[in-house]
C-alpha cells in the first residue's frame, strides 16, 4: 500500500450546531493531485482551513504525513503550503520583503536564491520591490503561488488557486504545481478545490465531490475506520 | 524549534512590525493627535500653574497616555487579519506567542515614543520638569502593563463587530490596578520629598502579572 498523506477519518466541523462538514473521510496517497469539488457552500474550504490548521474540528481527526492535524506541530507547518482564496500577503511590503520574513519564519537555506527563482517563474521578478497593495490580484496570486513553495512543502492545500489568474498565470499554477514535473524523490500531494472543473482532467489524478459538507462522489477509496 | 531559533525570528517579526506600522501611520497618527489635543486642552481648561499642577499631573499624564493607548492599539491585529497575514503567520512553525510578544514590543515602541513626545510638550505648557529619570521609568513599566493587556484584548476581539469599541469596555477594569499604581507613583515622583520605590516595586508587579498571564493567553485568544 502507498504512504498516506492526507487521511481524515469522520472529520466534521460544525458551526453554531449546523455541520458545514459532516463526517468526511478520506484517504489521499502520497504524490497525488486531487480536486475538490463542489457548490458554494458544501465544505471544501472547511476541510482545507481544518487540513491547514486554522480550524480546529468538531469531531474526528485528521492526519497529514503521519502527523495529527489538531496537534499543530512545527513539523507538520514545515510540510504544508497553503494558498487560500484570499491573499495572505503584507499589502505595504515589496514581494522581496514579504518572501524574506517567511524565509526566516521556515528557515529556507539560501533564500534570497530562492526568491529569485520563484518570482522569476512566476512572472513578477520585474515587480520584487513595488507594493504588494499596488498589485492587481493575479499578481498577488502569483505571488502567493511563489510564497506557498518557497519552503518546499511536501503537501499543498489549494483554495481555488485559478482566482484572478489570466491564461499565462494559469499556465504558471499548472507548471509550478498542478502539473509540475517531479524533480526529485519525493513529490508533492495537492488537494485543491476548484471550481474550474472543465480543466479538472488535465491535472487530477482523482476528485472529491462534497455536497453540504457530506462526499457525494470520489475516486478514493473512503476510509472506513 | 528552539528558543534561540523563536527568538530570531520575533526580531524579523519585530522588524516586520514596525516597519508596516511606519508605512502605515493610521493609528499611530490618531493616538498622537489625540493625546496632543488633549493635553492642550487640559492646559487651558485648568490653567494650570505653579503647586496645583503637581497634584493635577498624574492624572492629566496617565488619561491621555490610557486613551491614546487604546487608540493605538485597538487595531493591532485588524490589519494584520484584514491581509490574511494573522493566519499566514498561523500556519507557520512560528509559536502564537512569538506573534504576540513581537506584536506588543511594536506597540510598546511607539506608545513610548508619542508618550516621552509629550512629557517633553508638557514641560512646556505645563511649566514643570518632566522629563526625569524616574518619570520615564514610570512611564515605561506602566507602559509595558497596559499595552500587554490591550494587546491581547484586541486580539480576542477580532471577530467581533465594533471591536474597537469593545476593547475600553474590556481593558479599563483589567487596567484599573495598573492605572492607580502609575497614577500614584507618578505622583510620589513628583513630590519632591516622597518615597516612590514602594509604588514603583508594586506597578512593577501588575505589569510583570499583565504581561505574563497575556502572553500565556494570546495561544487561546482565536
Amino acid at each position: 500500500m502507498q504512504d498516506l498523506a492526507i487521511e481524515t477519518n469522520r472529520l466534521t466541523r460544525r458551526y453554531d450546531g449546523l455541520p458545514a462538514l459532516n463526517r468526511v473521510s478520506i484517504q489521499i496517497t502520497s504524490g497525488s493531485r486531487i480536486a475538490l469539488l463542489g457548490n458554494n457552500g458544501s465544505g471544501k474550504t472547511t476541510l482545507l482551513t481544518i487540513l491547514s490548521t486554522l480550524l480546529q474540528s468538531s469531531e474526528g481527526s485528521a492526519t497529514i504525513l503521519g502527523y495529527d492535524v489538531a496537534k499543530k506541530s512545527t513539523a507538520l507547518r514545515n510540510m504544508i503550503g497553503f494558498i487560500r482564496h484570499q491573499p495572505m500577503l503584507y499589502e505595504n511590503f515589496s514581494p522581496v520583503e514579504d518572501l524574506e520574513l517567511f524565509a526566516k519564519i521556515y528557515r529556507v537555506s539560501d533564500a534570497r536564491e530562492q526568491i529569485r527563482r520563484l518570482l522569476t517563474n512566476v512572472g513578477i521578478w520585474h515587480l520584487r520591490d513595488e507594493a504588494i497593495g499596488t498589485f492587481s490580484r493575479g499578481q498577488k496570486q502569483r505571488l502567493m503561488i511563489a510564497k506557498a513553495l518557497l519552503h518546499k512543502p511536501k503537501v499543498l492545500l489549494l483554495d481555488e488557486p485559478e482566482i484572478g489568474l489570466d491564461q499565462s498565470g494559469l499556465r504558471v499554477l499548472d507548471e509550478l504545481i498542478l502539473m509540475r514535473k517531479e524533480e526529485d524523490s519525493s513529490p508533492i500531494t495537492v488537494l485543491a478545490a476548484t471550481h474550474r472543473e472543465e480543466r479538472v482532467d488535465t491535472w487530477a489524478t482523482g476528485f472529491v465531490r462534497l455536497e453540504r459538507g457530506q462526499i457525494i462522489e470520489t475516486t478514493l477509496s473512503e476510509n472506513t475506520e | 524549534m528552539t528558543f534561540t531559533t523563536q527568538l530570531e525570528i520575533g526580531l524579523k517579526l519585530f522588524n516586520a512590525n514596525l516597519k508596516q506600522a511606519w508605512r502605515d501611520k493610521t493609528n499611530w497618527m490618531t493616538a498622537g493627535m489625540f493625546a496632543i489635543t488633549a493635553l492642550l486642552l487640559y492646559s487651558f481648561a485648568f490653567n494650570l500653574t505653579g503647586g496645583l499642577v503637581r497634584n493635577l499631573l498624574p492624572g492629566v499624564i496617565w488619561t491621555v497616555f490610557l486613551f491614546s493607548g487604546i487608540f493605538a492599539t485597538a487595531q493591532s491585529f485588524q490589519q494584520d487579519r484584514q491581509n490574511g497575514i494573522l493566519d499566514a503567520l498561523k500556519i507557520s512553525p512560528i509559536h502564537p506567542m512569538t506573534i504576540y510578544i513581537a506584536k506588543t514590543l511594536t506597540n510598546i515602541l511607539m506608545l513610548l515614543l508619542i508618550e516621552f513626545a509629550l512629557l517633553l510638550g508638557a514641560t512646556i505648557l505645563f511649566s514643570e520638569p518632566l522629563f526625569i529619570p524616574q518619570l520615564l521609568l514610570i512611564v515605561t513599566i506602566g507602559t509595558i502593563g497596559y499595552t500587554a493587556l490591550s494587546t491581547l484584548l484586541s486580539a480576542i476581539n477580532l471577530d467581533r463587530n465594533n471591536g474597537g469599541l469593545l476593547l475600553p469596555v474590556l481593558a479599563l477594569p483589567l487596567l484599573v490596578p495598573l492605572l492607580i499604581a502609575s497614577v500614584e507613583a507618578t505622583s510620589a515622583s513628583l513630590q519632591e520629598e516622597a518615597n516612590t520605590a514602594p509604588w514603583i516595586l508594586l506597578l512593577s508587579l501588575f505589569t510583570i502579572w499583565s504581561a505574563a498571564i497575556a502572553t500565556l493567553m494570546f495561544p487561546l485568544a482565536d
